[in-house]
């Protein structure tokens, strides 16, 4: 063989040889090509860009479409205007006041936003845009003092303290404003604000477990420590008159006692011992509701005033049901003292209160009226009754007109309301 | 009967009272001294007559109230009541604070009504007899006091309830005494004495002068504890007594969706038998009365398992995991096991059943997704 005819081979060879490797090396590149392809389009590589609309997308929207009368699934519950009972939000709510004859002012849980809501126009306005989700509790005062409270990472409470211009109705949805504020101290417990002044009362705990009380003006200044307290769990409430009143957190079969602070710092006792003790001191008089809980029994007393006997009223519910009826739209010859409250179709049974705070257990309420002189009590919505729903109604507050009352349903945290009065 | 008489001379004076009984003469003792002597006769008809000077004969009566510690305008029982005089033969007069209520033959009991909080209430009762003479006082001073109780046992906050004791953790109990001095002043907590009992032992290192305020640990095994202060003021002018039932709890797992948004639904506890509209969604257990702080406390361990399978959950949020059903309709059996590297009364466990709906077809096990 020649050289020329092996070099010719030799190169023969080489040849193949390099093209089998460029197949091979074309073929590695096309399947890793696949891979990131795959991989890309998995991590929406080339989608388009999200509009954040419709069901799942805008916060906003999903903000607007389930507040407003229209919300899906609300269906029947939504109502007209000519029904008692409307649905304001079915998605949750952290705090509400009236804060006009017939306004409502709320604070969504998912975004910290202020609405307004006029129920006899069926509207909802939105009058903040700061974002701040998780909002477990809210205080809307009036003249737009708003507290937003929430839980940081670590569990601990955190309270956020602010004022926004005085809210309107007629606003248009595109201008609504900052709501700015401070944080206020951190792990703050009970909290209530002077509905007169709006200076706020409240306890914080410190790591040996003993609770101070302190009082401070809207915007944190002009601290003053008002009272210690082995105890840290209390619920405290600054009536009108100025009266600050703290009662022990309640629990079935557990006793309580409730007290008024006194300008020494000292606790002077109220009520109790009493199984279960929860209280609703009025604004407007010396009246106490008071409800108790022992071995599977939920009572409702009423107090004409602190030094008045206890009577046993013919319902059975907790105060965290209960309202009062403002003095003026209570006012009759006899000037009754009025509440109303949410009571189960059912009497509650078992640790009813234990389980409903913790969301275990929930009640189709209907709504009683209670004459706390005679110490009696009305049915005025419920079953049979036009657009009745069964709801189990938290926190109830009633319009400075006693004509409305707002409240939450506990299941969901919705926010409802309803006229007290059957005629429209 | 010398010997008798020797014997008495070394004796505090007693006088030897004879009645006549069952048509005997037979002897009775006054009163009691320093000493009690016992003198009888075999033959009482014959025996002869000892006359010996007994002292505070008129100090032998005790009063007795019932309640102990009554408070304000509470109504109490009185009993007189003597080891050494029939009180039964006696015209007994009672006096509340000077003025005379009632009485008679052997009237040896009187209800009194209380006053106000801080007043005294003065009631002596005398006992006469044809012989005897008698009498015992008391000052009736109401006490209120007030017995205040929680526990430093777990919960979330905004939660409504009061935290309830459950094993591992501590009882803190406040006893307000509201004691007042003269001209209404209140007696401060150093002035008083408080003995603690727990079901009626003494605890002793939490009681003594100024301890109104009581930390005491919990059992190992739920049950109810009867707790009771008496408070006795320094120079015993104050007296009250309180009690109250703590009930001890198991420490309760509850299991709530972790929305995004709205954060943890505490109004909406999921059971063992829920249903949810999403396809995946974020669970937080919450461990109710647990002896714990937080429940992102490092030493705590959540042993989560979805269908019997182990999971891991959020290395930063070991309470929460996130379960998706990925696009089908999944019935998801979650467990959590709860214990504590330190502290051996951490340990609680739950399961519920849990129904994530899109309307696909049931998977047996969930692609589960952490953040």
């Amino acid at each position: 063989m020649t050289l020329g005819r092996i070099l010719r081979w030799v190169l023969l060879i080489a040849i193949i040889a390099i093209m089998g490797a460029l197949a091979w090396w074309y073929q590695y590149l096309k399947d890793a090509q696949s891979k990131s392809a795959a991989t890309a389009a998995a991590r929406g590589l080339n989608e388009d860009v999200p509009t954040f609309s419709g069901d799942t997308g805008s916060t906003d929207q999903n903000m607007a479409s389930v507040v407003k009368q229209e919300s899906s699934d609300t269906g029947a519950m939504s109502g007209t205007v000519n029904t008692r009972l409307w649905q304001i939000s079915s998605v949750p709510v952290a705090g509400y006041a009236f804060t006009s004859q017939s306004m409502i002012t709320f604070v969504a849980r998912s975004t910290g936003y202020v609405f307004t809501a006029n129920p006899p126009t069926r509207t909802i306005v939105r009058q903040t845009n700061t974002l701040q989700p998780k909002i477990y509790s809210a205080y809307v005062g009036q003249d737009g003092y708003i507290i937003e409270r929430s839980i940081d990472a670590d569990g601990n409470a955190t309270t956020f303290v602010s004022q926004i211009t005085a809210a309107s109705t007629t606003a248009p949805k595109s201008s609504p404003s900052i709501l700015a504020g401070k944080m206020f101290d951190p792990n703050i417990g009970a909290l209530a604000v002077n509905p007169a002044t709006h200076e706020i009362v409240y306890t914080t705990t410190d790591a040996s477990g003993a609770t101070s009380g302190y009082t401070s003006q809207w915007d944190g200044s002009a601290g003053k420590r008002l009272f210690t307290s082995p105890m840290s769990g209390w619920n405290i409430a600054w009536l009108s008159d100025g009266r600050i009143i703290l009662w022990q957190k309640p629990a079935d079969n557990t006793s309580g006692y409730a007290f008024t602070l006194q300008k020494d710092g000292s606790l002077a006792k109220l009520l109790g011992p009493q199984f279960g003790l929860n209280i609703l001191p009025s604004n407007g008089s010396s009246a106490v509701l008071v409800s108790s809980s022992v071995n599977g029994t939920v009572s409702l007393y009423a107090l004409a005033s602190t030094t008045a006997e206890a009577k046993l009223l013919p319902i059975a519910t907790v105060t965290d049901k209960c309202a009062w009826a403002p003095a003026d739209a209570a006012a009759t010859t006899s000037r009754a003292i009025v509440a109303f409250c949410a009571v189960p179709s059912s009497a509650p049974k078992g640790n009813y209160i234990n389980d409903w705070y913790r969301g275990a257990v929930h009640t189709q309420d209907e709504w009683w009226k209670v004459d706390v002189k005679a110490g009696t009590a009305e049915k005025v919505f419920g079953a049979g009754d036009d657009g009745y729903v069964g709801l189990d109604a938290i926190d109830p507050t009633i319009d400075s007109t006693g004509a409305s009352v707002a409240f939450r349903n506990a299941e969901d945290d919705s926010l409802w309301v309803l006229k007290l009065n059957a005629t429209p | 009967m010398d010997s008798i008489r020797s014997i008495f001379g070394r004796l505090p004076p007693v006088r030897v009272i004879w009645a006549e009984y069952n048509g005997r003469m037979i002897p009775r003792i006054a009163t009691i001294a320093a000493a009690t002597v016992l003198v009888f006769s075999a033959m009482p008809a014959a025996a002869q007559t000892f006359t010996l000077n007994m002292r505070n004969v008129e100090n032998s009566v005790m009063l007795n109230v019932t309640p102990q510690h009554p408070g304000p305008n509470q109504k109490v029982h009185i009993e007189a009541a003597s080891s050494f005089v029939d009180l039964t033969n006696l015209t007994i007069s009672w006096y509340v604070n000077g003025k005379k209520i009632g009485g008679g033959v052997g009237s040896t009991s009187v209800d009194v009504m209380t006053g106000t909080l801080g007043s005294e209430t003065d009631i002596r009762a005398v006992a006469s007899g044809i012989e005897t003479q008698a009498s015992a006082s008391v000052a009736l001073v109401p006490a209120q006091m007030d017995l205040l109780w929680e526990s430093d046992s777990f919960t979330p906050p905004y939660y409504r309830g009061r935290a309830l004791p459950s094993p591992g953790t501590a009882i803190r109990l406040q006893v307000l005494t509201h004691f007042t001095k003269a001209k209404g002043v209140s007696m401060p907590d150093s002035d008083v004495t408080f003995t603690w009992k727990r079901n009626g032992q003494i605890i002793g290192d939490v009681s003594g002068k100024g301890k109104s305020v009581a930390v005491i640990g919990t059992s190992m095994a739920p049950h109810n504890d009867i707790i009771s202060v008496i408070a006795i003021s320094s120079d015993g002018s104050r007296s009250g007594e309180v009690s109250t039932v703590i009930p001890e709890v198991d420490p309760a797992l509850m299991l709530y969706e972790d929305h995004p948004l709205f954060g943890i639904r505490f109004d909406n506890a999921l059971t063992d038998d829920s249903s949810v509209s999403e396809n995946e969604m974020s669970f937080a257990v919450v461990p109710y009365f647990a002896p714990i702080k937080s429940v992102t406390d490092p030493n705590l361990q959540y042993e989560w398992s979805v269908n019997n399978i182990p999971v891991s959950s959020d290395a930063r949020q070991g309470n929460e995991i996130t379960i998706s059903a990925d696009k089908s309709k999944g019935d998801a059996a979650l467990s959590v096991a709860l214990t504590h590297l330190t502290n051996m009364f951490v340990g609680v466990s739950g399961s519920w059943r849990v129904m994530l709906s899109s309307g696909l077809p049931m998977k047996d096990v969930f692609k589960q997704t952490t953040e």
